[in-house]
């Protein structure tokens, strides 16, 4: 009896160290968290130690997520458990989310193929947790969009949304990523200069919102996705149609007092709606000013009062824009989205006003202080155009110089940055005149390396074959317009490139 | 009972250099438990660790805690109930039976076959019971000093480090005194050798009538433990978030040792002080 007992009780222990149970599976889960620590460790040490590690050291930090898949390789699910079992849902979860550490630090190295390997391998063997597939599919599009294929994005965006449903989220909470796919696709489109594609995405865009109405829908998502289609609509220029689902919203709103969060929405984009409707700004402007002093700590209010100066500018009202840039500048100096273009807007109105000095200095703050923005790429080239319209050509070429020493400088500076394209391609534009055309084409060089698949590219190509052409290289033109015809077969211009390629090698 | 000071000073250092492996090595039992509790502990990454300590943790506080790092943060709590199981349970066996070999040379009636082992069975019960009596009225000041005493003398010293360092003083003072009312129960059990009733209530009598004394015994030989306590209490979320989280175990590794060889001493200066009590008044 007494033997019985005790061969029980060891039989017991036996099982549950070996693995009846759930203590394999714990402890493989407990193995990734720690590897996962240690490789957070890692990286905040090299972070510490190199304020930007260079793709080696991103690389070999990316080794230590990596292990984590290796040591504990799947699956994760077993045939008997229930369906979302805890263990082996948050056993994937771990281990997932040292894969999406890889991915990161892949896209961050520049080799947004091994991202791209990684967060498919991942999404295949999601073993039907959602959460985790709809990261890794995040993932892969992020990789897709890094590797220049922007159309295998794009699909991918539109097949995540056919695919997954809408989180709905607690009152005035945070918008599901989800929701920012469709704005994603149209600026895609947009960088791409594809102003067709982008219309297009657009449509799509409110077909998917209208569609995700008609579904039934908690007050909340409905109160966010309507603002959503109120913003599509307002970028389409469709007044009618966004006057309408702003009455919906508005309803929404009054309705629930916990939505009192987007009433800054609301009353800016009634604002916009104005703005497109009526012959004369004054009311959208009045409204807009409105929205800023109501609402000054909401990006609404720094956004209404930019819109609020741009519609001044449109209308030739120069001093009350001016006032307004300077107040976006002043009081929204940390907002990367008002602030550089309200700078950008205030040295093009100084030097309009014959400011010509404190334009300059405007344009030349404006990489400093914002270097990852479109006003940034802009203002350097700006400056060299506008001493170029006032025939000084001497400051012209000084300041083409110095543009394209700005241009290095911003792309050393953050090489993963999504205007790094567009710094290139202002480069390029800037060492042509100044006569520096080997230069040129080695710009266009790395552009085909790092920018492969961007219109700029494709722009810098045909440019690229021209110059070599006209130095007496017309085999290296014909090598430049052979990888447009390989990078760019759908091209319009496909045809014409071929055509002249031909007469290059004749 | 007379006891001067200079006594309890001689019975302090003569318990220091009187250290007898086989007098401890009921303590190192317990010790070792606990060592194998810590090993088990580090290894949740294995899942004989898992299935063991992890299972226990789970038990306790649900999944959430059997993750990492956040395992580390819960531990100091699992390894204080599980000290408090073994020095209540395993102790109520294993203190008189320590207790019985430091009095085994002074007191003749021991010194028969069989005679430690008897007196060491009888004294279960009475020792349990005051070993349990002291983990609920342990418990009854923890569930207190968050209520009142504790935000209050944080809020006198004016909250921060100074705040928190008094908040814990508090604490484990108060702690200890408590457990110092019935330090004396398995050494009356063992040296008197009566009933339950008496060795229980002879035994609070006693350890009131030396709580002074015995106080002085707790901070001398438990400062080593209480230094090693501080750290993992006061600073473990740092410990944890900026440090290699199993420094927590490797403190705690330092906690059990000078605790087991803190109470070792602590029984044995008691012992010495009562028999000097009781010579004084024959």
């Amino acid at each position: 009896m007494r033997r019985g007992a005790w061969v029980l009780v060891w039989v017991t222990v036996a099982l549950v160290v070996s693995g009846c149970g759930d203590a394999v599976r714990l402890a493989a889960r407990y193995r990734a968290e720690q590897m996962i620590h240690q490789a957070e460790r890692a990286e905040r040490e090299a972070r510490l130690g190199q304020a930007r590690p260079d793709s080696a050291t991103l690389l070999r930090l990316r080794e230590n997520f990596l292990a984590v898949r290796q040591a504990i390789p799947p699956p994760y699910r077993r045939a008997s458990d229930a369906p979302g079992a805890l263990v082996p849902l948050t056993l994937l979860q771990a281990v997932g989310k040292a894969e999406l550490h890889g991915v990161r630090l892949a896209l961050q190295a520049g080799r947004p193929d091994l991202a791209l390997e990684q967060a498919e391998w991942l999404s295949a063997h999601a073993e039907g947790d959602i959460l985790t597939r709809r990261k890794a599919d995040f993932a892969v599009m992020g990789a897709l969009r890094q590797m220049g294929r922007y159309d295998d994005a794009i699909a991918q965006m539109h097949r995540m949304l056919e695919t997954y449903k809408l989180f709905t989220p607690r009152a005035g909470g945070e918008e599901d990523a989800l929701l920012s796919v469709p704005e994603l696709m149209v600026n895609t489109r947009l960088e791409q200069g594809d102003e067709a594609g982008a219309a297009k995405e657009l449509e799509y865009t409110i077909a998917y919102y209208q569609k995700t109405l008609r579904e039934p829908n908690s007050p909340a998502l409905e109160a966010q996705v309507r603002s959503l289609l109120i913003r599509t609509y307002l970028e389409q220029g469709n007044a009618t149609a966004a006057l309408t689902e702003l009455a919906g919203l508005d309803k929404l709103v009054a309705s629930n007092p916990e939505f009192k969060s987007l009433e800054p929405e609301v009353h800016y984009s009634r604002a916009r709606v104005r703005s497109l409707v009526d012959k004369t700004p004054d009311e959208a402007i009045h409204l807009l000013d409105r929205v800023a002093a109501d609402y000054p700590t909401s990006p609404y209010g720094a956004r209404a009062l930019l819109e609020s100066a741009v519609l001044n500018e449109r209308h030739k009202r120069f001093e009350a824009a001016l006032d307004r840039y300077h107040a976006v500048i002043n009081l929204y100096p940390g907002d990367q989205r008002v602030a550089p273009m309200a700078l950008f807007r205030q040295g093009m109105l100084e030097e309009q006003a014959g400011k010509w000095e404190s334009a300059k200095r405007t344009l030349e703050s404006i990489p400093v202080k914002y270097p990852a923005s479109k006003a940034a790429a802009e203002a350097p080239i700006t400056i060299a155009l506008r001493y170029a319209s006032r025939n000084d050509k001497p400051a012209a070429l000084a300041a083409l110089s110095r543009a394209v020493l700005t241009y290095d400088e911003l792309i050393s500076r953050d090489s993963t940055s999504a205007f790094t394209t567009l710094y290139r391609w202002n480069k390029l534009r800037c060492q042509l005149p100044l006569g520096k055309w080997q230069d040129g084409l080695k710009t266009v060089d790395e552009m085909l390396v790092k920018d492969k698949g961007h219109p700029y590219t494709a722009q810098a190509l045909i440019e690229a074959a021209r110059i070599a052409k006209s130095h007496g290289q017309p085999d290296r033109g014909a090598v430049y317009l052979q990888r447009y015809l390989e990078d760019y077969p759908k091209s319009p211009l496909a045809d014409r490139v071929r055509k002249e390629r031909e007469a290059m090698l004749r | 009972m007379r006891i001067t000071v200079s006594t309890a000073v001689s019975c302090a250092r003569e318990a220091i250099q009187d250290f007898r492996l086989h007098e401890y090595l009921p303590f190192g039992f317990i010790l070792a438990t606990q060592f194998l509790f810590l090993i088990l502990a580090l290894n949740l990454g294995a899942p004989w660790g898992m299935g063991t300590v992890g299972f226990l943790a789970r038990n306790i506080g649900g999944d959430a805690i059997s993750h990492y790092p956040t395992f580390f943060l819960f531990l100091p709590n699992l390894a204080a109930w599980i000290e408090a199981f073994l020095y209540t349970v395993a102790g109520s066996f294993l203190i008189p039976l320590a207790i019985a070999r430091i009095l085994e040379p002074s007191d003749a009636a021991l010194q028969a076959p069989g005679a430690v082992l008897a007196r060491v069975k009888r004294s279960i019960l009475p020792v349990l019971v005051g070993g349990i009596l002291t983990v609920g009225a342990l418990a009854g000041w923890q569930y207190l000093l968050p209520k009142g005493p504790g935000p209050l003398i944080r809020s006198l010293a004016g909250g921060g480090f100074l705040g928190e360092t008094l908040y814990w003083l508090l604490g484990v003072l108060i702690a200890y005194a408590i457990s110092v009312c019935f330090l004396c129960v398995p050494i009356v059990a063992v040296q008197d050798g009566r009933g339950f009733a008496h060795s229980l209530l002879g035994g609070i009598k006693r350890s009131l009538a030396v709580f002074p004394f015995s106080c002085g015994f707790v901070v001398l030989f438990s400062l080593p433990a209480i230094i090693a306590l501080y750290v993992t209490q006061v600073f473990g979320r740092q410990l944890v978030s900026q440090m290699r989280p199993e420094v927590m175990a490797v403190l705690l590794f330092a906690y059990v040792v000078f605790i087991s060889i803190g109470t070792y001493f602590l029984y044995a200066a008691t012992t010495r002080l009562l028999i000097s009590g009781r010579q004084e008044e024959a």
